[in-house]
Formats: C-alpha cells, sequence, structure tokens
C-alpha cells in the first residue's frame, strides 16, 4: 500500500506522529512531530519549527520513517518516507501555519510553535503495524450521497439570493454543520462581506471581513481550504472585534458584528473559486474540537465548485435579462412621521434615525434609489440603470452588484418594517416605502 | 553485565531516572547498516541500580525491524515524552543488546501502560479503549532493549531543544 488517503485519519494528529531518521554515520533520531499533513496521496509535508537534529539528518540523507495512529481504531502506520523540499509560502505553508497555531493553543506550546517551512516528503511504503485495532466508528460514514443531495439541490436554485440561502439549509441538513456563513469579496478584493449565515443570533449579515484576516481571510488570500481541529487566539475573530470597538467616529459606528461564534474551536473555511478567480469564502464552524474532518473539507470543496459556477451563471443570467428602462408603477401611500434618512458620501454610509444601515457601494444605491423615490416617486428600478450611473463607480466586470443587492435588501429587513427591496424578475426590482422619508445628506 | 556497560558517561540523575520511568511515551528509533530507519513504540522502561543502563521493553511482532537493526548495529535512540508538560529527553546508545523479558519487567510493563493513560486520557479526545489497544501485548511477546546512554540531549520544543542533557 502506498496511498495515503487511506491513511488520512491518523493524520489528524491526536496522537502525536514520531519520525525516526538517522545520520550518515548510522546514528538514529526520534523525535515527535507536531503535524503531517496530507499533500495529495503520494506526498506529506512535516512541519519545519525548529533547526533540530532531524532538520540536519534529513538535509544529509533525506530519508526517515513516520509513525501515526489513528486515535479511533489504534490502528498504525509506518510511513517510509523520502525528503523533497521545503515550501515556506503558498497554499500548503499558509494552511498548515494556520493549522500549527490551532495545535500550539490547544497543547499549551503557543509562542513556541512557529512554522519555518512545510517539509515535503515522497511517501515511498506504507506498512500496517501489526496488532489487534478497533472497528471505525460512524464518522466514517459515506459523504457521497451527502454530496448528492446538496449539489442536486443547488442545481435546481433559480437566483443567488436562494443559492446562498440553500447551501447553508441544506449543508445543515445532510452534513448537520449548524453554524455557516456565505461571504463575498467586494469590488476592490480586499474585503469579504457576509450575505448570509445560519445558527447564530444575529445573522452578521453586511460584517466585513478583510482578505489575509483570521481563517476566512486566509482562505481568501491563498486561496485555500482551512481547516482547523482547535482554535487558535491569534486567528481569533473575537480578539478582531474587541480592537475595531476600541476604534470612534462614524466609521465605528458602520461596523456590523461578525456573527461568529464565542467559543469557536474546529473552523473550515473553503474560497469560492471560478476560473481560478476569487469569488467569495463558504465558512463552517463548530464549537466542538475536531468537528470537521478531512472527509468534510473535500466535500465542502467539491461542493463550493459548483456553488462557485452557479454564483457566475446566476449572475450572467441577470445580466442578460434584466429590462431596459422602468416601469413607471405609482408609489405606495407613504405615511406616519417622517424617518430621516442620514447619508455620509465619504463611505457611502447610511443611517436610518439613529441606526447604522449600510456602508460602500450598497449604501450609494440604497441613496440613489431613496433619492429617486423623493424626486419623483419612482419605486421601479433594474440593474442596467444601476451599473450605467457613473456615480455608483461600479467597476466594468465583475461588479457584484446582485450580491449587493441582496445583502441591502437582507440589512432592510433585519433593521426596519417600512422599507424593503422586491425582485420583479430578473434584474429588476421594486422599492417598498411605507414611512414618509427625509433625506438629509452629511456633503 | 555485558562488556559495553563500561561508563561512558555519568550515571543518569535520580531526577531522569523518575522521569523516564513515570507516565511517558517511549519512542524508539533504529536504522539498520543500508540507513534505512524505522520506529515503534515501547511499553515500558528500567533503570539499573546504578543508573548507567537503560532497559525498554519492545513487542517484537511490531518492532520487528528495530529488534534487527539494533542487533545488526547495536545503536538506538530512545525519545521520553511527558504529553501534559511537553518535557522531552532523548537518549542514544552504541552498545544496545536485545535479551529476553524477565518476569519481574511483566509487573513494570503492566503499570506503565495503565500510568501512560492517566496521563493522556486527560488530554486527549481518545477513549481508555483505544490507548488499551494501542499498548496491547502479550507477556511472550517482549523482548527488552538496553543500553548505556552515550548521549543524552532535551528534546522539549523551544529554545534550549537539543542541548545536551
Amino acid at each position: 500500500m502506498r496511498c495515503v488517503d487511506n491513511i488520512r485519519p491518523c493524520l489528524e494528529g491526536v496522537i502525536p506522529a514520531f519520525v525516526g531518521t538517522c545520520s550518515l554515520d548510522g546514528t538514529p533520531n526520534i523525535t515527535l512531530a507536531s503535524q503531517v499533513e496530507y499533500v495529495d496521496a503520494q506526498h506529506v509535508a512535516l512541519s519545519f519549527q525548529f533547526f533540530n537534529k532531524t532538520r540536519e539528518n534529513i538535509l544529509a540523507h533525506p530519508y526517515a520513517t513516520v509513525m501515526v495512529i489513528n486515535n479511533e481504531t489504534a490502528e498504525s502506520f509506518r510511513l517510509s518516507v523520502q525528503y523533497l523540499h521545503t515550501e515556506t509560502e503558498g497554499r500548503l505553508f499558509q494552511r498548515m501555519k494556520v493549522k500549527l497555531a490551532g495545535i500550539a493553543s490547544h497543547t499549551g506550546m503557543a509562542g513556541v510553535f512557529k512554522l519555518l517551512g512545510a517539509d515535503v516528503y515522497r511517501v515511498l511504503a506504507i506498512e500496517r503495524v501489526p496488532g489487534r485495532v478497533l472497528p471505525a466508528g460512524p464518522e466514517a460514514r459515506n459523504l457521497l450521497p451527502a454530496i448528492r443531495a446538496v449539489s442536486e439541490r443547488l442545481a435546481s436554485v433559480a437566483d443567488l439570493s436562494s443559492l446562498f440561502d440553500e447551501t447553508l439549509s441544506h449543508l445543515e441538513r445532510h452534513f448537520g454543520f449548524r453554524h455557516s456563513m456565505f461571504l463575498v469579496l467586494d469590488e476592490s478584493g480586499k474585503r469579504l462581506y457576509t450575505v448570509a449565515s445560519r445558527g447564530y443570533e444575529q445573522s452578521g449579515v453586511g460584517s466585513e471581513i478583510a482578505v489575509g484576516d483570521g481563517i476566512i481571510g486566509v482562505a481568501a488570500e491563498h486561496r485555500t481550504p482551512i481547516r482547523i481541529a482547535h482554535m487558535a487566539s491569534e486567528y481569533s475573530y473575537a480578539l478582531t472585534l474587541r480592537a475595531q470597538a476600541l476604534e470612534a467616529g462614524i466609521a465605528a459606528q458602520a461596523e456590523i458584528p461578525f456573527a461568529g461564534l464565542a467559543e469557536s474551536n474546529s473552523q473550515l473555511a473553503v474560497p469560492i473559486l471560478v476560473a481560478d478567480r476569487l469569488l467569495g469564502v463558504l465558512y463552517l464552524e463548530s464549537p466542538e474540537h475536531r468537528r470537521f474532518s478531512y472527509n468534510d473539507e473535500d466535500a465542502l470543496v467539491a461542493i463550493t465548485q459548483q456553488i462557485g459556477l452557479m454564483m457566475h451563471a446566476l449572475q450572467s443570467a441577470e445580466v442578460q435579462e434584466e429590462a431596459p428602462g422602468t416601469s413607471a408603477a405609482s408609489p405606495q401611500a407613504a405615511s406616519g412621521a417622517a424617518v430621516v434618512v442620514r447619508y455620509f458620501p465619504d463611505n457611502d454610509i447610511v443611517f436610518l434615525a439613529d441606526d447604522y444601515l449600510i456602508k460602500g457601494v450598497a449604501g450609494a444605491i440604497f441613496w440613489k434609489l431613496v433619492n429617486a423615490y423623493s424626486s419623483c416617486g419612482r419605486v421601479d428600478f433594474n440593474n442596467r440603470e444601476l451599473r450605467l450611473d457613473p456615480a455608483l463607480r461600479l467597476p466594468d466586470i465583475d461588479d457584484n452588484l446582485e450580491a449587493r443587492l441582496i445583502l441591502l435588501s437582507r440589512r432592510l429587513k433585519e433593521r426596519c418594517d417600512f422599507l424593503g427591496l422586491e425582485k420583479t424578475g430578473r434584474g429588476r426590482f421594486r422599492l417598498r416605502v411605507e414611512r414618509t422619508l427625509q433625506l438629509v445628506s452629511a456633503a | 553485565m555485558p562488556v559495553s556497560a563500561k561508563p561512558e558517561v555519568a550515571p543518569l540523575s535520580e531526577e531522569l531516572v523518575a522521569f523516564i520511568q513515570g507516565r511517558v511515551s517511549i519512542l524508539v528509533a533504529s536504522c539498520d547498516p543500508g540507513l534505512l530507519t524505522s520506529v515503534v513504540f515501547a511499553l515500558g522502561c528500567r533503570v539499573s541500580p546504578d543508573r548507567r543502563r537503560i532497559s525498554i521493553f519492545v513487542p517484537e511482532t511490531q518492532g520487528a525491524a528495530c529488534i534487527a537493526d539494533v542487533r545488526a548495529t547495536r545503536r538506538v535512540a530512545v525519545n521520553f515524552g511527558l504529553p501534559s508538560t511537553n518535557r522531552c529527553v532523548q537518549f542514544k546508545g552504541r552498545d544496545a543488546d536485545i535479551e529476553p523479558v524477565q518476569p519481574f519487567d511483566l509487573a513494570c510493563v503492566s503499570k506503565h501502560s495503565q500510568d501512560f493513560i492517566d496521563e493522556l486520557l486527560p488530554l486527549r479526545e481518545m477513549s481508555r479503549e483505544v490507548l488499551e489497544t494501542l499498548l496491547q501485548h502479550t507477556p511472550e511477546q517482549l523482548v527488552v532493549i538496553s543500553f548505556t546512554p552515550a548521549d543524552g540531549f532535551v528534546q522539549t520544543p523551544g529554545p534550549g531543544a537539543g542541548a545536551r542533557l
């Protein structure tokens, strides 16, 4: 047997692996390995953290034996490996760096473990160590039916909004993943914003994560899935949020809290890509340690391939089918005391009375809509006119407009009952206004 | 005592003897004359009364390659690590012998297994059953690898790792 795929549960690191090497004079050396990472069916990577004897040995004589153990069955394997090279940047390195931080945090080694490199080894042979083993538990369930069920469901969604929600609801239904988020990359390519979430008290829709920040940001920046079994403080969003809370001014008020679990232990962030272009990140978390397995990660990567294609197809469909011009429906009767809509043009920040609503592109869109409504009673709009409006500064391609409208619609639904955005067809929507609006611009 | 027991280094300190006979994991590496390595778990440790010789107990079925390597080269490396503190030490021998297990060793092996399970249970998400399976052995399978520690190193992760004991 030489296929690493068959022994991946042993690489989860519950029982630390250990590595035997030898120097050229035939002196053996043995050490624990903090991390043995699956690379592919024929390769593994070991964390290089210290310039130690193991490192000296493999640089002189690149052969080693690694013992790995399955923590549920006690089945053990000896891997004969050959050192190939060390990676100090890139996807594998980043994946291992985040994971190692979690391992360090869990084992009291925070501040001591630091990844200097990912040592990549070719697996020459895998030997099962003789001995009695226990049967595999229910975790070894076949995930293919669940992948199929989610995939079939996603293939039948008709619009982007449903795609966001159905993805999360069906991941819970078929995989049991109760806490999840769908984040979309913004126009600048530097931030991700939440368009849907599931399993949290506050939805966090509209909350933002910078690319590169935390598990989600690292998955986005390096376009690689990040899966950790233990939370590491340096990747915790709770800390980031506390730092943000210390900022002052309008910009600080215009922050929607990230919905993540306070006690998140297992996390899985999978980038959504199409043609190697990043569209967003699918994020799952759990208060349990080791909630997500290698197989879960594989399943999610497969499903996000379809999500990426679906996002692309549904956005293209909106562009193709949107109607030119506008209809002239009469506005609904707005009544009651006027609500002040305050607009800060610097970041296109919008407040409804004293409550922060939205900012950025969605804020600019909202300001345009309520102005059109106030000046001439317009309620029907289409995506094309927004795209053509130079004031909105939408990029020519990948403008993300549909996702921005979904975000705006969801924020309105969460924050008030007198304003709404409703879809009236592909690329068309209607503004619902049930209170008198008083528009105030800080410009 | 075999000829190879002549002292090459000072006797182990009593503290180190207690440590390596305690609730530690015991990992063994060997290499054959062609520099191919092998590794195995050991199931306990006994230190000679003069604290100059370490004996570890290895199941023959799981450690066949290591035992053959040690017979051929007499070289061995053994890591003792306490999971709750991450403290690790490594000893290397150049005069290792393979010896039969003594009847009194069996109690030592049994005690070590229990101690090690008690050490690991609160630390790792593993059941007692898994740990017992991992440490399973039959007395007739066990052999002793006995060596004088020619070298000893600190292996606790951190800046002091690699320092000679």
